[in-house]
């Protein structure tokens, strides 16, 4: 029997690329193979192996929903090698991908519930996935909330989704920034702050956050200070992988594998593993 | 299976033999130490009165460096080629216990979970193991300690035991069998067995006693003081690690030359700074202490709960081989005084 080689890449041709901020784009890829392009698909909070061949290989969670097909998408925060390049490509250039990878959101669990989607920075890249998933499905699920917030007015992404997020039934757009800003008529403040203010309730809802471990942190703090269980609140932890299919031993915590057995945790799980993350 | 016989003066026969339908990896005398390399005959081995291998099996599964594919770049455009698959089948002569055994471990790890590593389980599949048994441990070899493999071998096809003027070979497999089907074996007889079984019980005096480390690893203290000690101690210099037999971590490199290139995977391992450093500065294992820990907690604790299996098979060679004298055997005690008493 022949196996495929799984650290080989599909080649995909990347369509269009959308400057979010100074230092992040969004890069749409579509699969040169016609066939894998009609045929691909993966769940919210699974995440790809992009390569920028001559240069290596990064992962990054696929930010689009796989409601909406024939491409996938992935947010890039210039900040090391494999990124600087990418902010070098033009629409056009070939890349690799190697996905779906990981695990996902328990998106069926969520069924029927209030969700409080909070994101910081380049975190709400995980969390968009979802949220058009669930946008898409809409009437599977209760009021949702989106709480997105980053350092400045010009640090956020997605700006161009936002009226259709606010716009979509049932839907409310939290938006908040650190520091004051000539012309900016939302909250200004840190996320986890922000969210004691909004006071989401407990009741039948879930919280999915994603952002910089220091606002994962407070967020979570808050999230239980406000009542929600350790089940309820789930994170997405984009650390450390390299091989994608747990074998290099990079992202081990504890006995568990953040690439295979992760990145979508739920806290309660989280609090099972040692304070490695 | 019946256990057979050889007498060393047809052993040279039987090596030639194998040589002709495979590839033939034996311990051979390089730079004065034991390694595993290719060889055409007995007269190349450094088989005779044995002493550990320095380095175990572990290169010739995955190799220090590995192609993953190589590829060409045209304008926008780009091909990516995969290696070749190598085709020739191998015996690997001479394999010690603790070396095999960490074999299975391996192969948890690269088959755990879907895709498998089909580089590994390709060169697994076509190696066959004719073990040797270990009748001079060294002063840093605790197999006994982790595993009853030395009396009870795994993963290989034949077991040799060296009775002096003759070789005891206990088929294993039925491809044990077909291996020794091409020397000149005869059945052991009760002579032979009264032999082996001697030489056996002589090693295993030798040796530590079964320690229970199974039930002990599991409630590790995560803020043991040994912690701290050993990260004054360790250079991080992860001889540990490139010498451990069911050590396995690697990296991902990309190797380019202008419009063509190849990406590998080499070595790695978790005692050094980089491992876990990410690309936004944020480090979890950022000093010694975490990753000291982290080494003997992924072998006694986290290869437990995940494979059901010690990631340790007490070959002794991170003993031997550390710089600065740290001994995983006495930071296991260390740590079970407490694990024991809670």
């Amino acid at each position: 029997m022949r196996i495929e080689n799984p650290y080989i890449p599909k080649l995909a041709t990347i369509e269009k690329i959308i400057t979010e901020t100074w230092d992040t784009k969004t890069f749409r890829a579509v699969f040169k193979d016609e066939e894998l392009r009609e045929s691909f698909t993966y769940e919210p909070g699974q995440f790809q192996e992009i390569s920028v061949f001559g240069v290596g290989e990064a992962p990054f969670c696929l930010t689009s929903s796989p409601t909406r097909k024939g491409f996938v998408e992935f947010s890039v925060k210039k900040i090391g090698s494999v990124t600087s390049a990418l902010h070098e490509i033009d629409e056009g250039a070939t890349i690799g991908i190697r996905a779906p990878l990981g695990n996902w959101f328990p998106y069926e669990e969520f069924k029927g519930k209030d969700l409080w989607f909070i994101g910081g920075g380049i975190g709400m890249a995980p969390l968009r996935s979802l949220l058009n998933f669930c946008l898409d499905n809409r009437k599977d699920y209760g009021k949702v909330n989106i709480i997105y917030g980053a350092r400045s007015s010009g640090d956020l992404c997605f700006t161009y989704e936002f009226d259709e997020w606010q716009n979509s039934p049932n839907t409310e757009l939290f938006l908040t920034i650190d520091k004051e800003e000539e012309g900016w008529n939302k909250n200004v403040g840190f996320v986890p702050a922000y969210v004691m203010d909004l006071k989401p309730s407990p009741k039948n809802a879930i919280a999915i956050t994603c952002g910089p471990p220091i606002m994962i942190k407070f967020t979570l703090q808050n999230l239980k200070e406000l009542g929600f269980e350790d089940n309820q609140i789930w994170t997405t932890l984009e650390m450390k992988m390299k091989c994608g299919i747990g074998k290099c031993g990079r992202c081990n915590i504890g006995p568990k594998y953040v690439c295979v057995d992760g990145p979508v945790f739920s806290y309660a799980q989280l609090k099972e593993l040692p304070p490695e993350y | 299976m019946e256990a057979k016989v050889i007498l060393k003066q047809d052993l040279a026969a039987w090596i030639d033999a194998l040589v002709k339908q495979y590839e033939v990896i034996a311990p051979v005398t390089e730079d004065g130490v034991v390694v595993f390399r290719p060889v055409s005959g007995l007269s190349e081995m450094a088989i005779e009165g044995m002493v550990g291998p320095a380095k175990s099996l572990r290169e010739h599964f995955t190799p220090p460096t590995e192609t993953l594919f190589d590829y060409k770049l045209e304008d926008l455009s780009a091909e990516v080629i995969p290696p070749e698959n190598e085709e020739r089948h191998r015996v690997i002569f001479g394999a010690r216990a603790c070396d095999a055994a960490a074999l299975l471990y391996v192969d948890a790890v690269y088959s755990n979970v879907e895709p498998i590593d089909t580089a590994y389980f390709m060169r697994r599949e076509k190696t066959y193991l004719v073990g040797l048994f270990c009748d001079k441990p060294a002063w840093s070899c605790f197999c006994t300690e982790v595993g009853d493999f030395l009396t009870n071998p795994v993963a290989m096809d034949v077991y040799l035991t060296d009775l002096g003027n003759r070789y005891y070979a206990e088929p294993l497999t039925p491809k044990g069998e077909e291996l020794i089907g091409l020397g000149n074996f005869r059945p052991a007889d009760e002579n032979d067995k009264a032999a082996n079984e001697e030489i056996r019980r002589k090693a295993l005096e030798r040796l530590p006693k079964r320690a229970e480390h199974e039930t002990a690893c599991l409630s590790y203290d995560w803020d043991h003081p040994v912690w701290i000690e050993l990260a004054k101690k360790c250079l991080s210099c992860g001889a540990c690690a490139f010498l451990c037999p069911t050590c396995h971590c690697f990296d991902i490199q990309e190797h380019p030359k202008l419009k063509k290139g190849s990406r590998y995977r080499c070595w790695d391992t978790c005692q050094f700074e980089k491992f876990t450093l990410m690309a936004s500065g944020h480090n979890p294992r950022e000093t010694r202490k975490e990753r000291t820990r982290q080494r003997v907690f992924h072998k006694f604790k986290y290869s437990q709960e995940r494979y059901c299996m010690l990631g340790c098979v007490g070959c002794g060679r991170c003993i031997a081989a550390c710089p600065v004298n740290i001994d995983i055997r006495k930071v296991l005690e260390e740590l079970e005084k407490t694990a024991v008493a809670k």
